[in-house]
């Protein structure tokens, strides 16, 4: 459910921390997975392009808000105050989207 | 109404202690009969008028460059129809492919069906034939001709990662996983077996470590383990006359395996239909699609029917088992026994092409407990051997090999009791897990308590030589795409179509929770799985997840047939839906007292409009993570080094057991496999990387006479993100066995067993060397 665009966190793993100048951890703008990303890179260029690829989340990603997986990728929605975190997909098990 | 409004109410009555009918009740699963009598129809039942054999051949070289392939005298000979290598292969394109268990560029997938231009492992396929008589198939193998180059192989992670050793894939650096998550799209400077690396940091460790009173540390490894299922892996596929496939196969992913056919064939979806046969075990590693390809793509040279299957020296040598691993591991603790930090560094072998479960590994391996500052650092290695698969948990028992064994050497340098010091450390909801995320509601703590309350850990033990370990184990398990489909009869009958392969009893499982659903009778439900054509795309028997995805779709598909239920009794009462009522009891209550049972709308459908189906098609996000603890006395010979388990007590949160017997199974078996791991079960190769124990007679697995039975308790937190409360269940139990048995073996002789198998030899030699 797309709801109004609040203040989210976006947790910044390691391997991506040279694009938000080292932050763990940075506050975005957005009411879907894909308005946070667009908030980003207009103040820490390269997040689009990291993270998007054909118009979706690139092949091997998968995103946690609130600490649930968003099977709509882009689309899922992000509540206000919401925690998001771009995660590798693990192989193994059925868990390439886990 | 949404899925996640269905599940939000469900859960409420849930936690609200509702009495289930049907759930936690033990009927005969609906497969027993035809499987104890022999009917039951698995793929190498497959035989097709006018039909084909297949086999392959093989590499006998772990690593070497393939110059040319003649296949010219095979295919003369008599009864052969047609030869394949793989300038067959549709051409590669530079694609990312999603495989279902992973993603990987396509290229690879099509170079592990039958090599180009490097065979990278012994057994790797080079070249596929089929004839009229499997024999005559198998004579033709020896007359294909390979020129091959040999090169030297790399055979583990320590050689793989040295400076200078040779190189799997030219070209290959290491990727940055989440930065660029795409194999073999590097932005690393140096060439390398590295497939790539992955990070996580919660907290300041360095900070944390530099609080702590006490740290503890060691490097860990353990051996490549086969999943153990006893059917081999085998296909057969029709190319039909208007164009259509049909392929039959033991897969534990139906739809999976027609979307590699639809693109290694290139043909649309709808033409391609899998069918499911009953599957003699998976564990993971009938994931990926071996023979299949190339039994259509002969099918459709020749126009006949073809059929493959593997012998048990194939399935060794040619498919993939779970990885071997090096762990290195460091623990932080107060003196209090609260632990403030971790890290780890993980290297796991991929195998030929990347994709090992190191990432899986990383984010389980501590995630039995709330420490907040954390750093693991993963590494997919290539080696010259074949491509890993999933196993059970993938990359969990390996991490948490390590953690748990220096918990326990963290307890006895505390002077603290292992379970309390575990529980002391639990992780509870709102813990974060290496990745950050933040853990839902879990059973952790009540897991642990279960162990410390067990008749198992408040016995005493007794005898010479002998010890008891303890080991938690942690899988986070899966949600992902399932359909349902049921049809009700006039006689009150239902059949539910899914089309999740059964390999634990789930046709059993997922009927009882649609009877309970609908407050009918199980007897009443006939589950079967079907093919690709027949239901919506359903995603792999995997993750654990089966019971929990599928599960709700089949309350869901229930919930759709309440609803028309209640439309047809207001039709029949002539009054508004709205006054109509489907009870849980399977009583439609109307205006005035009025009730009817669902047998008897069943037998009023034709009357008010036709039959009734009820369907689904879910996409759950909240499976519900799993905790195990596992409890084990063993005996150690110190002439022999052997190691005898004398008792074993496996306690797991299973959220809610629907099939309470068949749960009990799972956690018996996760249970025996990781005993295996942790005991017996390794690949052996020589320097040139060939198998030197490609049978079941020298891969040695646990039987029913090296083991006691294993008891079970099943402690049950529900689930909020399931109508019923269901936790995945299949993967956590083999996580605790090798930690819990190498803490055993320490108590037993006071040797670290930091590398498994802890078998005889090894055992012996520690024991000689002076560790005990």
């Amino acid at each position: 459910m797309v709801g109004d665009a609040g203040d989210v966190i976006v947790f910044i793993p390691p391997a991506m921390r040279s694009l938000s100048g080292g932050a763990r951890s940075l506050t975005a703008s957005g009411r879907t997975v894909r308005e946070v990303v667009d908030d980003l890179e207009t103040r820490w260029p390269g997040f689009r392009e990291t993270l998007i690829e054909d118009d979706r989340l690139r092949r091997g990603l998968w995103v946690a808000v609130n600490s649930e997986q968003q099977p709509l990728g882009l689309l899922a929605g992000v509540p206000p105050g919401a925690e998001v975190h771009i995660l590798p997909a693990m192989s193994g098990g059925a868990g390439s989207r886990r | 109404m949404t899925t996640e409004q269905i599940t939000e109410q469900d859960s409420q009555a849930l936690r609200e202690g509702r009495e289930y009918s049907v759930v936690g009740t033990r009927p005969i699963r609906p497969d027993g009969v035809e499987k104890v009598t022999g009917r039951a129809r698995y793929g190498a039942d497959i035989n097709l008028p006018g039909m084909l054999y297949g086999r392959i051949k093989r590499s006998p070289h772990a690593h070497a460059r393939i110059l040319s392939i003649d296949t010219s005298k095979a295919a003369a000979l008599p009864g052969v129809r047609c030869v394949v290598t793989h300038d067959d292969l549709p051409g590669a394109v530079d694609e990312i492919v999603d495989l279902g268990e992973t993603v990987s560029p396509y290229k690879w997938v099509l170079d592990n069906t039958l090599a180009s231009d490097k065979a990278l492992y012994q057994g790797h396929a080079v070249a596929a034939v089929c004839a009229t008589d499997p024999h005559i198939a198998e004579d033709a193998l020896e007359l294909i001709e390979v020129e091959y180059e040999p090169l030297p192989p790399v055979l583990n992670v320590h050689d793989a990662m040295a400076e200078g050793a040779p190189l799997l894939h030219e070209g290959m650096r290491t990727v940055e996983m989440v930065a660029r998550f795409v194999p073999g799209e590097g932005r690393g400077e140096r060439l390398t077996n590295i497939a790539s690396q992955l990070e996580f940091e919660q907290g300041d460790p360095a900070a944390g470590f530099e609080q702590a009173d006490v740290i503890v540390e060691g490097e860990f490894e353990t051996a490549a383990a086969h999943q153990g299922y006893i059917e081999p892996q085998n296909g057969t596929a029709q190319w039909n006359a208007d164009g259509t496939l049909t392929v039959w196969v033991s897969t534990q992913g139906p739809f999976v395996a027609r979307a590699t056919l639809s693109r290694m064939l290139d043909i649309p979806l709808s033409q391609v239909k899998v069918v499911p046969m009953e599957i003699g075990g998976g564990f993971g590693g009938k994931l990926p699609a071996y023979m299949e390809p190339l039994a259509a793509l002969m099918s459709r040279m020749t126009g006949r029917a073809v059929k493959m299957y593997m012998n048990r020296e194939e399935v060794l040598i040619g498919t993939g088992p779970t990885s071997s691993t090096y762990v290195r591991c460091k623990l932080g603790a107060k003196s209090d026994g609260t632990l403030v930090a971790a890290e780890a560094t993980l290297a796991y072998e991929a195998g030929a092409y990347p994709g090992s479960p190191v990432g899986a590994g990383a984010t389980c391996m501590f995630s039995s407990y709330d420490i907040p500052n954390l750093y693991t650092n993963a590494l997919d290695v290539v080696t010259n051997k074949p491509k890993c698969q999933a196993y059970r948990a993938p990359g969990s028992p390996q991490g948490t090999f390590a953690v748990e064994s220096l918990i326990d050497e963290l307890a006895e340098r505390l002077g603290r009791e292992p379970m309390e010091l575990r529980a002391q450390n639990a992780a509870r909801e709102g813990t974060r897990r290496a990745d950050g995320v933040v853990l839902p509601q879990v059973g952790a703590e009540e897991t642990m308590q279960a162990a410390i309350e067990s008749p198992h850990y408040r016995s005493e033990l007794e005898g010479e030589h002998v010890g008891r370990g303890v080991s938690m184990g942690y899988w986070g398990n899966a949600g992902m795409e399932s359909a349902a489909y049921a049809s009700l009869n006039s006689d009150g009958s239902v059949n539910l179509s899914v089309g999740s392969v059964d390999i634990g009893g789930q046709r059993a499982g997922l009927a009882m929770q649609f009877a309970e659903t609908m407050g009918i009778g199980y007897e009443q439900v006939r589950p079967q799985v079907v093919d690709t054509d027949s239901i919506g795309y359903t995603h792999v028997t995997g993750g654990s997840r089966v019971t929990y995805a599928t599960g709700i779709a089949v309350h869901e598909a229930a919930l759709d047939v309440r609803r028309q239920m209640e439309q047809r009794a207001a039709l029949i009462w002539e009054t508004d839906a709205a006054q109509v009522e489907y009870g849980d009891d399977g009583i439609v209550r109307g205006p005035e007292g009025k009730e009817m049972s669902f047998n008897e709308l069943c037998g009023r459908m034709q009357q008010t409009g036709g039959m009734i189906q009820g369907q689904a098609d879910v996409l759950p996000n909240r499976p519900g993570p799993a905790y195990g603890c596992h409890i084990v006395d063993v005996a150690v010979d110190r002439d022999t080094g052997k190691v005898d388990v004398l008792r074993y007590t496996a306690v797991q949160d299973v959220g809610t057991a629907i099939h309470p017997s068949y749960v009990e199974g799972q956690v018996q078996g996760g249970a025996a496999q990781g005993a295996g791991m942790a005991l017996t079960e390794e690949y052996l190769y020589d320097d040139e990387g060939r198998m030197k124990n490609a049978s079941l007679l020298d891969y040695r697995m646990p039987t029913a006479l090296d083991l006691p039975d294993i008891e079970t308790i099943l402690v049950e937190v529900p689930n909020p993100g399931h109508p019923y409360g269901v936790r995945g269940v299949g993967e956590v139990p083999i996580v605790p066995p090798l930690a819990a048995i190498a803490n055993a073996i320490y108590n037993a002789t006071g040797i670290r067993m930091r590398r498994l198998p802890a078998s005889p030899t090894r055992v012996l030699e520690a024991i000689l060397d002076g560790a005990g």
